[in-house]
């Protein structure tokens, strides 16, 4: 089934509800595996998100413009002995997609598109 | 198994998923991935219930993803095909000469096999035509032996181990047979074929290209003269001189891909925001 542009899927949502908590956590950017385990502790899972699925809905997010990334700066990984990271952080428009998804939870309609990116 | 050899087969899946995308947007999706396998291989807060839930883990992240990866690729595809603006390309002179010698050796190559083909070992001897196909043939082993080193080292960063140690064999085979040590003759076409299926890996050179060269170079290294080194004689030669002329051609296909010089390595951070 095909879905509706702009809408979030579940993934998604639990994407931006882990970038939002780990914010909240003093956190404002982080690396794709720091999500995943968020991810997995708000969804209550056994596993970890699966890669493909974990960096598709990244990607998308940032194309909606409901995360932004940046990568880090080559020599710091260099430095630390691990390959290079990708950052990403909530954006003004994540912030409003979650908190419409939060109001659309409470007034027990379902998800709601991410037409405010 | 072992948590490595799980990485190893995420590894190779996302090589695999990858393959033909533009360079900078292969190169991120690959680094995210490593850095997440990096990231879960060193955590030391998860309880991870040992190596054996480790590389479940690992794996089930790699089984379960496959079809959002698939899904991912799918959507590239416009990426991947759309008119995209001439490449800012930068022929150093490191890059041009390795062309120049590509395609030197292809034509010298291809230069001294059709008369030895038709004429044998006596056209080295009759005049003038001898003068030429001598010096063509050291000149043409020369510059493949170059070539060969060349690419080498252009990639030695990044390019796969087997993959340059066999081309490093090749160059040397080529400067083996400038001194007319026949062994040159199996050991360039091998080194030179396992080189530029590396080189695909890289997406360096089209896989047109790289088949068809390592093609052509099995095929002249299984030729007769595998068999009797020395001096072949009639058909054996014809065989030889057929497939030196196929292999002198991929090169000079080659050497004419690379004469822009795109396929050498950039700084990684030059285009990167």
């Amino acid at each position: 089934m095909r879905r509706k542009a702009g809408a979030l899927i579940p993934i998604e949502v639990s994407i931006l509800e882990a970038a939002g908590e780990l914010r909240r956590a003093g956190l404002a950017e982080v690396h794709g595996y720091e999500l995943a385990k968020v991810v997995r502790d708000l969804r209550h899972a056994r596993r970890l998100t699966a890669y493909g699925t974990l960096y598709k809905a990244l990607a998308r997010l940032e194309r909606e413009g409901l995360l932004a990334s940046r990568w880090e700066d080559p020599h710091a990984a260099a430095d630390e002995g691990r390959p290079r990271r990708r950052f990403y952080r909530l954006t003004l428009e994540g912030e409003a997609a979650l908190a419409e998804v939060r109001e659309a939870e409470r007034d027990g309609r379902t998800r709601p598109a991410a037409t405010s990116a | 198994m072992d948590a490595a050899r799980s990485v190893g087969w995420v590894r190779r899946w996302v090589g695999l998923y990858t393959r033909g995308l533009p360079a900078g947007l292969r190169r991120d999706r690959i680094d995210e991935i490593e850095d997440d396998l990096w990231s879960q291989l060193h955590d030391k807060s998860e309880p991870g219930g040992g190596r054996d839930g480790l590389r479940g883990e690992i794996l089930a992240r790699l089984v379960f993803g496959i079809p959002a990866d698939l899904a991912w690729r799918l959507e590239q595809r416009g990426v991947s095909r759309a008119p995209r603006p001439a490449p800012e390309r930068s022929p150093t002179m490191f890059a041009r000469f390795i062309a120049a010698m590509a395609i030197v050796g292809g034509v010298a190559w291809a230069i001294w096999s059709v008369p030895t083909a038709i004429g044998g070992w006596a056209a080295w001897g009759m005049q003038p035509i001898g003068y030429f196909i001598y010096p063509t043939a050291l000149l043409g082993s020369f510059a493949l032996g170059i070539a060969t080193f060349g690419l080498v080292f252009a990639n030695i960063d990044r390019i796969n181990t087997v993959a340059g140690a066999m081309g490093a064999v090749g160059g040397g085979g080529g400067l083996l047979l400038t001194l007319s040590v026949p062994a040159g003759i199996v050991l360039l076409p091998i080194g030179s074929a396992a080189l530029m299926l590396g080189l695909l890996r890289l997406d360096c050179l089209s896989g047109r290209h790289a088949w068809l060269h390592a093609a052509a170079g099995t095929a002249l290294a299984l030729s007769p003269l595998a068999v009797n080194i020395s001096y072949p004689q009639g058909t054996e030669l014809t065989l030889l001189c057929l497939g030196a002329l196929a292999y002198g051609l991929t090169w000079l296909a080659i050497g004419w891909s690379l004469r822009s010089g795109e396929w050498m390595p950039q700084e990684p951070a030059a285009s990167r925001p």
